[in-house]
Formats: C-alpha cells, sequence, structure tokens
C-alpha cells in the first residue's frame, strides 16, 4: 500500500476543511429556519442572530395548525395530487413518449412540433380559465391532475430516452410476437427505470408545489392545497397590522416565527424522501441527451 | 398517404381552433342576456347566493365557522357560499371571473382596487335602489347615514356602505411609563413632544443600563409615519383635506386637498408639505428615529416594539400593542409598557387634528352576473333587524360564543376562546353602525381588547380630520388620468425619503413637485376638480 506523501496529507486536509465548511454553508439557512419556528417573539427579537432558542416555542406551529381543520384536509389533498397527478402524468408521458419515439409513425414529427409549439407559445390565463370552467373542472380535485397532465419539457425527454434504445431489442420483441402495447411494458418500460424516476421527480416537486391552480379554480377551502394554505397563512400575518384594525381582537402570533414555521411544515415531507430518491437522480442526470 | 395524414390533421386542428374561438362563453351567462338585474329573476332562483371577499387575519379558517354558517342558514332559512380569496391574489381573481363572466352574486371592495364607479363603467355591478326597496326594509332604515357615500350624482346607490367601528385611529402614541419615568406629562405641543423625544435619548427610561438603546419615535414606515402629521403642518381652508395612513405612494391618490381656488390636489404639492419634510429631516438628523428607518420592513419594526425599546410610535394607534404586551409578559419586574395616544398637538400651523378614515365607505357591490341578488340582500336585511342577529354573525352563536350580559341586550361578553373558533365571516361587512352592534364587555384578561379600548376611548375625546371628499366617485376611465402610471408618485416617495435621511437638500423639494405635476399631479388635479364639482353641484 502507497504511503500519503505530505502534500496528499494537506490536500486531504484543505479538501476536509472546504467540505466542512461547504455543508456549513448548505445546513446554516436549514437551521436557522428551524431554530427560530421554536423562538418566542420576544426571545427572537432580543437576540437577532441566535440559531437556537433558549426556550422553545411552539406559538408559530399552534397558530398553523390550530386554524380549523383546513390543514389535515390541505396535507390529504397535496399528498393525493402529488401521487395520483404524478401516476397520471407518468403514465401519458411514457405512453405519448414511446409513440413519438417509433420511427415508423408517420406523424412523429407533425406532432413533435406540435408539442414543441405549446412550449413556446400558450394561451393565457383567461383562455385556460374559460377551458377549466366549460369543462366543468372548478371546484374539482380534477383540476389538479387534468389541465397540467404532460409537460412537453418532460415528454420530449422522454422520448429521446426511448429514442436511444437500441432498435434490435424492438425488432426482436416484434419477431417474438410482441405487439406495440407489449413492447412497451415488457421492454420499453424495465430499460427506462431511471429516466422514469427522474421525470416522475420532476412531476411530484411540481405538484407538491403547485398553489396557482388551486387558487385560481378552487374556492372549495377543504379542497386547497397545503402551499396554498400555508401561503395564505403568511400573507395573513405579514399583513395584520395594516387590516381592518380596529376589529382585530386578540394577541397575534410573529409574522416571521409563522414564516419559518411554514417553511419548515411545508418542505419537511418532500425533505424526509429526497434522500431515498437522489440515486435516481444521480442515475438520470444523462436522461434524454444525445450519445454519440 | 404520408402527405395526406399531414394534411388532414392540419385541417382537423384548424378546425378544431375556429371552433372553440366561435363557441360561446362555456355555457356562462353573459351580461347582455343575465337577467340578474331583477328582483323577479333573484326570487325565482335556487341555490345559496355566491360571495367573494378577501382573506382577513385568518378568520376565514376559523375552526367554528361550518358550526355558525349551519346555525345562521337555519336561522335565516338563506343559503351562502362565501368565498375568500387571499389578499393579494383577489383583484387577479375578481378580474379574470368578470372577464370570463363567472357568475357570483356579490364581492367585498375591501381589497379590490377598483372603485364602485369604475365597476359601475366596466358593467359589472348593477344598482341595488330597487333591491334595496323590495328586500331591504331594514337595511335601508339602519344604513341610511351612510348610504349617501355610495350613491352617484344620479341618485343610484351602487353599493351597500361599511359603518368602521373606529375610523380614527391615525394617531401617534407614547409610553405612558416612560413619562412617568422622566418626570414628564402628556406632550401638548410639538416642542414638548420633541422635549420627551431629547429625555428619551438622554436618559434610560427602559431601564437596560444602556442609555443608547433607546429610539424616541418610530414610525410603522417612514411615509406612514408621516401621514399623522399632515393635517397638522397644512393649513387648508375649511378643513377640505383627506389624509389617511399610506405606506408607499401607491395610494397617493387617495390624500388630496382643496386649494384656496376650488381645485382639488395632492396634498404632497401642497406649498406648506415642505415643513413636514423639514420637521422630519430634523428629527431624523437628531437621532429620534432609526437612521435604516426607511428600510425596515413590517417584521423588523415589529422586533424592534417587542424588544421594548421605541419611546414612541408613528401610524395606527395599536400598532405597538402586541409587542408591548409581548414585552410586559417577558419582563415582569418592570413597569407594564403602555403606548398612550398622544392629544391633537396644540398651536398647529394647520389644524391641531390627526387624520381619520372616512366613517362610512362603500363596501358591497351586487355582480350583475349574480342570479341570487334577493338572497343576499335579504341576508343584510336581517342582519339589520337587530342586534341578537347583528352580534350572531360578528361573533357566533348565543350561548355558545357570547352571552347577553343585561336585561337591555345592550351588551355582550365572549366566552373565553369565542374570539379564536369565530370572529366576523359571516358578516360579510363591516357593521358598526350605530344602535346595532351591542357593546362588548371586555375583560382585563383580554390584554390587547382591554388595551385597545382604554386607547379607544381616550382617542373618542379627540377632535380628529375626517376626508372631505371620501363620498365622491372619482372616475379616471375615459379620462386623461385612465393611462397614468405610478412615476411621479414614485419620484415623490424617492424625493420625500432622501430629504429625510439627508441625501438630498430641502431646496429640491419644489423642483420634484413640478416634475410631479408635470408627469400627473396637473391631470390628476383636473379630473378630481371636474369630477368633484359636478358631483356637488
Amino acid at each position: 500500500m502507497k504511503r500519503e506523501s505530505a502534500g496528499d496529507r494537506i490536500f486531504q486536509i484543505i479538501n476536509t476543511v472546504v467540505m466542512i465548511t461547504i455543508c456549513c454553508i448548505m445546513l446554516y439557512p436549514i437551521i436557522f429556519v428551524a431554530g427560530r419556528s421554536l423562538m418566542s417573539d420576544v426571545e427572537r427579537a432580543a437576540r437577532p442572530l441566535a440559531l437556537f432558542p433558549e426556550k422553545i416555542s411552539m406559538l408559530a406551529y399552534s397558530f398553523i395548525f390550530m386554524r380549523g381543520s383546513y390543514v389535515g384536509s390541505a396535507y390529504f389533498v397535496t399528498i393525493s395530487r402529488t401521487i395520483a397527478g404524478s401516476a397520471c402524468s407518468l403514465a401519458v408521458t411514457t405512453l405519448a413518449a414511446y409513440v413519438l419515439s417509433r420511427k415508423e409513425y408517420p406523424l412523429r414529427n407533425a406532432f413533435t412540433v406540435m408539442i414543441v409549439f405549446t412550449m413556446w407559445f400558450n394561451g393565457g390565463m383567461i383562455p385556460n380559465f374559460l377551458l377549466v370552467q366549460s369543462l366543468n373542472l372548478n371546484n374539482k380535485f380534477l383540476v389538479y391532475i387534468l389541465p397540467q397532465l404532460v409537460s412537453a419539457w418532460n415528454l420530449l425527454i422522454m422520448r429521446n430516452f426511448f429514442s436511444s434504445i437500441p432498435e434490435t431489442l424492438f425488432e426482436s420483441a416484434k419477431i417474438d410476437g410482441a405487439n406495440d402495447l407489449q413492447i412497451y411494458a415488457r421492454i420499453v418500460m424495465p430499460l427506462s427505470g431511471a429516466a422514469i424516476a427522474t421525470i416522475g421527480l420532476f412531476y411530484a416537486v411540481w405538484q407538491w408545489n403547485a398553489w396557482f391552480d388551486s387558487l385560481m379554480y378552487v374556492s372549495d377551502r377543504s379542497l386547497w392545497t397545503m402551499q396554498l394554505f400555508l401561503r395564505e397563512i403568511i400573507r395573513n400575518v405579514q399583513s395584520i397590522d395594516l387590516l381592518d384594525q380596529s376589529s382585530s381582537i386578540g394577541a397575534l402570533p410573529p409574522a416571521e416565527s409563522v414564516q419559518m414555521a411554514t417553511i419548515v411544515v411545508a418542505t419537511l415531507p418532500i425533505l424526509c424522501l429526497y434522500p431515498f430518491l437522489q440515486k435516481f437522480f444521480v442515475k438520470g442526470v444523462m436522461v434524454g441527451s444525445l450519445k454519440g | 398517404m404520408k402527405n395526406l395524414l399531414a394534411r388532414l390533421l392540419s385541417f382537423l386542428v384548424i378546425a378544431s381552433i375556429l371552433a372553440g374561438c366561435s363557441k360561446e362563453g362555456g355555457g356562462a351567462a353573459s351580461p347582455a342576456d343575465s337577467s340578474s338585474g331583477t328582483a323577479a329573476a333573484d326570487e325565482a332562483a335556487n341555490g345559496p347566493f355566491i360571495y367573494y371577499c378577501r382573506t382577513n387575519a385568518g378568520r376565514e379558517s376559523a375552526p367554528d365557522n361550518p358550526q355558525v354558517l349551519a346555525y345562521i342558514q337555519e336561522q335565516t332559512g338563506i343559503q351562502m357560499e362565501i368565498n375568500a380569496i387571499a389578499q393579494d391574489s383577489f383583484k387577479e381573481k375578481i378580474d379574470l371571473m368578470l372577464a370570463s363572466n363567472e357568475a357570483f352574486d356579490g364581492m367585498n371592495l375591501i381589497g379590490y382596487a377598483d372603485s364602485y364607479s369604475e365597476l359601475a363603467e366596466k358593467k359589472a355591478i348593477i344598482p341595488i335602489n330597487e333591491l334595496i326597496e323590495k328586500h331591504g326594509p331594514a337595511v335601508n332604515g339602519v344604513m341610511a347615514p351612510g348610504l349617501y357615500s355610495s350613491t352617484d350624482k344620479d341618485g343610484q346607490i351602487w353599493a351597500l356602505p361599511r359603518a368602521e367601528r373606529f375610523p380614527e385611529g391615525y394617531v401617534p402614541t407614547i409610553r405612558e411609563d416612560w413619562l412617568e419615568a422622566l418626570g414628564l406629562s402628556m406632550p401638548r405641543t410639538i416642542e414638548e413632544l420633541e422635549a420627551y423625544f431629547d429625555a428619551v435619548l438622554a436618559n434610560d427610561p427602559n431601564g437596560n443600563g444602556d442609555s443608547g438603546d433607546e429610539i424616541a419615535y418610530l414610525p410603522n414606515m417612514l411615509l406612514y409615519g408621516i401621514s399623522n402629521f399632515i393635517p397638522y403642518f397644512l393649513p387648508v381652508k375649511d378643513g377640505n383635506l383627506s389624509s389617511t395612513g399610506f405606506s408607499n405612494l401607491n395610494n397617493l391618490r387617495v390624500l388630496r386637498y382643496m386649494a384656496d381656488d376650488g381645485s382639488i390636489r395632492s396634498v404632497f404639492t401642497h406649498p406648506d408639505f415642505i415643513n413636514i419634510l423639514a420637521k422630519f429631516r430634523e428629527w431624523y438628523e437628531k437621532g429620534y428615529m432609526p437612521k435604516d428607518i426607511h428600510l425596515l420592513k413590517t417584521a423588523q419594526l415589529t422586533d424592534i416594539r417587542t424588544s421594548g425599546v421605541a419611546g414612541s410610535l408613528g401610524g395606527w394607534f395599536s400598532d405597538g400593542n402586541t409587542p408591548i404586551i409581548n414585552w410586559n409578559e417577558a419582563n415582569p419586574d418592570k413597569a407594564p409598557g403602555y403606548y398612550a395616544p398622544i392629544p391633537p398637538l396644540e398651536n398647529a400651523p394647520g389644524r391641531s387634528m390627526w387624520p381619520s378614515n372616512p366613517t362610512y365607505a362603500p363596501q358591497i357591490v351586487f355582480m350583475r352576473t349574480g342570479k341570487n341578488h334577493a338572497a343576499m340582500m335579504r341576508y343584510f336585511d336581517w342582519i339589520c333587524q337587530s342586534s341578537q342577529n347583528t352580534a350572531t354573525v360578528q361573533y357566533g352563536i348565543e350561548g355558545v360564543h357570547w352571552n347577553w350580559s343585561d336585561e337591555g341586550k345592550s351588551a355582550i361578553t365572549l366566552s373565553e376562546t369565542a374570539v379564536q373558533n369565530y370572529l366576523e365571516y359571516y358578516s360579510l361587512a363591516n357593521l358598526w353602525w350605530k344602535g346595532l352592534m351591542p357593546e362588548v364587555l371586555v375583560s382585563s384578561d383580554n390584554k390587547a381588547e382591554y388595551m385597545r379600548t382604554k386607547q379607544m376611548e381616550e382617542i373618542r375625546a379627540y377632535e380628529m380630520n375626517y376626508p372631505f371628499d371620501a363620498h365622491i366617485p372619482y372616475n379616471y376611465k375615459n379620462t386623461d388620468a385612465e393611462f397614468l402610471t405610478a412615476d411621479g408618485a414614485t419620484l415623490l416617495e424617492e424625493a420625500i425619503i432622501k430629504i429625510i435621511i439627508g441625501e438630498s437638500r430641502l431646496e429640491d423639494w419644489p423642483a420634484a413637485v413640478a416634475t410631479y405635476n408635470s408627469i400627473e399631479g396637473d391631470i390628476l388635479s383636473q379630473v378630481w376638480t371636474e369630477q368633484y364639482n359636478d358631483f356637488v353641484s
């Protein structure tokens, strides 16, 4: 075994110090947010740079979770739309990508151009609202899934990935008597695990963070998503002083603590899930890229 | 074959686009064929009336809302669907619904930038004279003193007005316990106020051993603090001055005065406005205000107030209550802090008054696309029929959330958790009409409300400056002001801040005003003056 030289050791030390510094820089905002979400407003005001509370205060969390039963339903809606929306989007995206990746399909280029066209131009907010209204999707759970079912960008990435699968696999499957659906299910899908995980994660993160469709199309608060609900809490707390001051009664929690607690509540589930999906992300870095 | 298929597909796409474009409204009623303007159609309509408002401090998510709604619907026999939109998206959503002819019956104008006159101009709302006559006898009786605020020059009523509980709130406050500690009495003149500021900076009134951490004057944002002193500094004939709080100059258009020649102008163009700037510049130079006062955000201001270092606050009278209550609880060994409202300062070059909101303002409008206007009006009528009903929509269910405290049913007490569980959501409007809202007896345990009530009692003794033209429905559509941007206001805001913090000279102010006038001030003045005279005549 080769002995480490002095230079190697110095490199290792500097490398370790630099990496620890980067870790601290990454962790600082997370600890700052979590710590200050647990501080009382008096302590926060007295110790503006403190990371950890001297005494834990759950006032901000109780403010968020005591808002009736909506937090529970909002979480349920968000989780449901993330699972159902991602699954439906993945199913349709992979099916469409498979069709568009097949060279023998005569309209693949025409459809691809039409799909790409939607990346450059879209109808805008009012036509979208009218479309959703005419489809009678307002105040329905389906409004979270159908209007954004397929992302043109994700579809193109998936199409490129499928195109890179060797043609000989398709030919041998056909010789064995497989039809297109069987090839899709038994050949293409098993070979595309990394791509599906990556695109699925794109869809899931988008679904998890989405709030604007909830704001525009859903007035029934029991169907609101968690992100919209938390956003509303932050907006309310920020503007309390300027609103209807004469009739607001009772002490209110500090805005900053509520903001911090909201960030924790909104990001914690996806943060917990991320390490398990990270390996797919690493594998999926090259998804859709062209190989020489 | 391939080309044929491509052409066929292209044809189908074009045909679909054309068909989509020619299709009418997706089933939504267009304003033209809506019969919602008639009470007869309302009577025939079924289902709940649909109403939109902006969110307000979490009232829309209170846990007992469903229980109170069920109780009210049982009492009234009227079904309703109330939708609260996040306030920063309220206008966007409403405009989207108006553009797409979405059917809804009413909305609250608070939080919506356009006035009723602009909505009427767009034919988005309907006049409600007939509805009031047929379905709102109690509304007519109770709201009569305020209906003028939403009535146009032709006598058409376009909105139900709100009666604000306490419009007189733009009063600066002072730490009463510090006054006592410093051996001073409540300031009556601006010189006495400055003497207090000097004493705060020279001593250690919060007793923490650091005489350098106190702040003499902490306005809730610099511009908001200035607004308190507008009536004091501006001599305006007959008190024809509109001045309310403002945190930025986007709402500059609500700050007006009538000049000696009868024209209506922005208060910032008043020749004596420079005296306000001179005074604030002097206060800033003397260190009465924090050096970064023009940069502080709401949360930072709250933190400073909570740390118990501010000797006087500018803005709304109750802004400092929650922070000082929290500070008091964290410092039980010290004298409890209390921000007492400062009386109007005497010997004013303008008026010895603080500014005020208008008492009445248009609030509830009825949309042209609505199908159930009669039910909505009947609901407001039910509220106006008795104090019992008003207390129900305001505070919840009798016996659960509140109880009568006297035989005469003029005062109520709230149960311990009432306010946390339900507050105001189904009142839909500010209903502080004389004789309608029962008095709420506040326990000293409810520190915030107890403090607020004490402050309000003190302020009630003060003389206030009420806006002189709040009832004029200024409408910029089809005028020279319609497409004005806020460039002039931005310029003025920048000039004000720079002068106060010493980055510009006081002598630069007239030039800033002249530029503002050339950009938009003269145009706005012309529109205001014409419409004011037209309405008044």
